[in-house]
């Protein structure tokens, strides 16, 4: 292994980097205006895709839709962190995450086929509790906003650490390519750009990984070079990689699917029969984008990569450092950046929609019950622009953001469990759902700060099911669920009337 | 200093995806000129059963584990990630096809 030279590649300049974004732009939006002639005529295309996601789509959209710029540089991370435990604790609850979600979704598309939002249900199943459903409001709007935040700086810092482009300037060409596609396409160009990006996450995954190991001394000088370290790092059984990060990030990820508006408006908007396969095969095709990619982490340990020194002190950087210091051809190189910005493009477009339909559905219709289909079109892009102006902002500014990152969590995480009982149990009350989820932040985040991730997360999922449960066994009210098949579609006054443009 | 080539290994991948690459972007297109032309028609269909999800789900997270536990074992099986990640897209593809067919 001493024979392989780590340096940085000379011929990787700004403007290539910037390049780069720009081009994927291009490609992305070629495909999307093709999209928004043939398939986007009015609000209900617009943020649910008039409900004609089919399984092909609904597949390729939901693994790009789950593959975050992060998951792509953590699975190497954490395999450089802890080897193959690492790895294993990455990534099998990541799709376990996706799949884990196919009793909620199918249930909720049973009870509510023409439901568009999370707080819409809440606010029908909780008899239009206000309370209720503006906590619900605001943990969708900025869980999708710290999506686009956290996918924006992902954006920046691979541009800029691979090309030396100033992170100001990658962020805002990032959010101005983004933007521009989602504002023509909303739900079915997020969908259809999602299902290219899935085709980008695998087979240029492939054709890296084998030419970083080959470029690394081969597969027989890295695992050797691994398996002298000991330490157990070809091992899954670790056990500080399951306490260190892996049960909590299992909470986490569960979470960001079963309470995440972006995974429970793809549920709304597939084919009804396609709705159960379509999170299944996503799920279970998923996983081999971490897997393959986890690699760049063994081959990081095996070169004896220095996280301080080489890294800045962030393992997360394991991936981009040693593409662009291997000596691999710039070509190779750029499609590796490509690989990372398709992941962070397709996320940042489903949260896009997601704050589009929680708008549209959950505060122009109430506010504007008799408001014309044109106007209501137009509305619908408005958040995407307020999202991407606050993400510029945040990144531009240099201001911390852990604040926002802290409340989204917090939010999620909280109304987990109240969610999943008011889907399941017919006596859960609107109070219940309030009280656990307000008092399992109150309490359940100062616990979070004094002792640590995992028992905070664990302190607000019981706070958060405990009190549904006693206050809904001390009510005994039953809902009936028939009430939810009666709700009308939000864009009723929207259905499809103009002839299809040629 | 950086190279244009690339090992026979690397052009090999690269030659399998492009294959790939091909299939999947075509079921694609197609699926997307038959979703422009199917976009009003009403969805009649029932929502699909959870009994082979369930079992499915099961059998994928043995598979990643093993898959995972497999890199372990000898150098060789380095490569198992990336025919997974060859195999994914195909799987992909796959479903646009079905959905094409019906």
């Amino acid at each position: 292994m001493s024979k392989v030279q780590l340096s940085a590649n000379a011929a990787l300049r700004p403007e290539l980097g910037v390049a780069s974004e720009i081009l994927l732009g291009v490609l992305l939006l070629a495909l999307v205006y093709y999209v928004k002639v043939k398939l986007v005529r009015n609000t209900k295309d617009f943020v649910i895709a008039n409900r004609k996601i089919g399984f092909g789509f609904g597949v390729a959209g939901l693994i790009s839709i789950w593959t975050w710029a992060m998951a792509v540089m953590m699975s190497a991370a954490q395999t450089y962190s802890f080897g193959l435990s690492g790895l294993f604790w990455f990534t099998v609850p990541n799709g376990l995450a996706v799949i884990a979600a196919i009793p909620f979704v199918r249930k909720i598309r049973t009870l509510m086929p023409d439901g568009y939002t999370i707080p819409e249900f809440v606010k029908v199943r909780f008899g239009g509790n206000a309370i209720a459903g503006g906590v619900v409001v605001l943990g969708a709007l900025f869980g999708s906003l710290i999506e686009v935040i956290i996918n924006i700086k992902g954006t920046s810092l691979v541009v800029s650490n691979v090309f030396g482009v100033d992170p100001r300037l990658a962020a805002i060409i990032g959010l101005l390519v983004v933007l521009t596609y989602s504002i023509l396409g909303g739900l079915w160009a997020s969908i259809t750009t999602s299902a290219l990006s899935t085709l980008l996450h695998t087979v240029p995954s492939a054709i890296i990984v084998v030419a970083a190991l080959h470029y690394a001394g081969g597969v027989d000088a890295v695992w050797h070079s691994v398996a002298g370290q000991g330490n157990g790092l070809l091992s899954v059984a670790r056990p500080d990689a399951a306490t260190g990060f892996g049960i909590t990030l299992a909470l986490g990820l569960l979470t960001a699917t079963i309470a995440g508006q972006e995974f429970w408006q793809v549920a709304w908007a597939l084919k009804k029969r396609d709705v159960s396969r379509s999170f299944f095969w996503a799920g279970a095709w998923f996983y081999p984008i971490p897997i393959c990619l986890g690699l760049l982490g063994l081959i990081g340990l095996a070169l004896h990569v220095n996280v301080n020194t080489q890294l800045g002190g962030d393992a997360a950087a394991v991936g981009p450092y040693l593409v662009s210091h291997l000596g691999l051809p710039t070509w190779l190189v750029i499609l590796y950046v490509i690989v990372i910005l398709s992941a962070c493009y397709s996320v940042i477009d489903s949260a896009f929609t997601a704050t589009s339909s929680v708008f549209v559905v959950d505060i122009i219709k109430p506010l504007v019950p008799k408001i014309n289909e044109k106007r209501l079109f137009l509305w619908a892009k408005v958040p995407m622009f307020f999202t991407a102006i606050i993400a510029a902002a945040v990144v531009l500014t240099g201001v911390d953001f852990v604040t926002i990152v802290l409340t989204s969590y917090a939010i999620r995480t909280a109304i987990l469990i109240p969610l999943v009982l008011s889907l399941f149990w017919a006596r859960t009350t609107g109070w219940g759902f309030v009280g656990g989820t307000i008092l399992a932040i109150a309490i359940g985040m100062p616990i979070r700060s004094v002792a640590g991730d995992l028992w905070g997360s664990l302190s607000i999922l019981a706070i958060s099911a405990a009190v549904p449960l006693v206050i809904g066994l001390l009510n005994n009210l039953r809902f009936d669920f028939e009430r939810l098949r009666q709700v009308e579609d939000a864009t009723v006054s929207s259905e499809p009337q103009a002839v299809p443009a040629e | 200093m950086p190279n244009f080539f690339v090992s026979s290994g690397t052009v090999v991948t690269i030659v399998i995806g492009i294959v790939i690459g091909f299939f999947y972007l075509r079921y694609m297109w197609l699926v997307l000129q038959r979703v422009a032309k199917t976009l009003d028609d009403p969805d009649d269909g029932q929502s699909d059963g959870f009994g082979y999800s369930f079992i499915g789900a099961i059998i994928a997270v043995i598979a990643s584990s093993l898959a995972i536990a497999a890199y372990g074992f000898a150098p060789q099986l380095l490569y198992i990630g990336v025919v997974l990640a060859l195999a994914s897209p195909i799987a992909v593809a796959y479903t646009f096809r079905r959905e094409l067919d019906e």
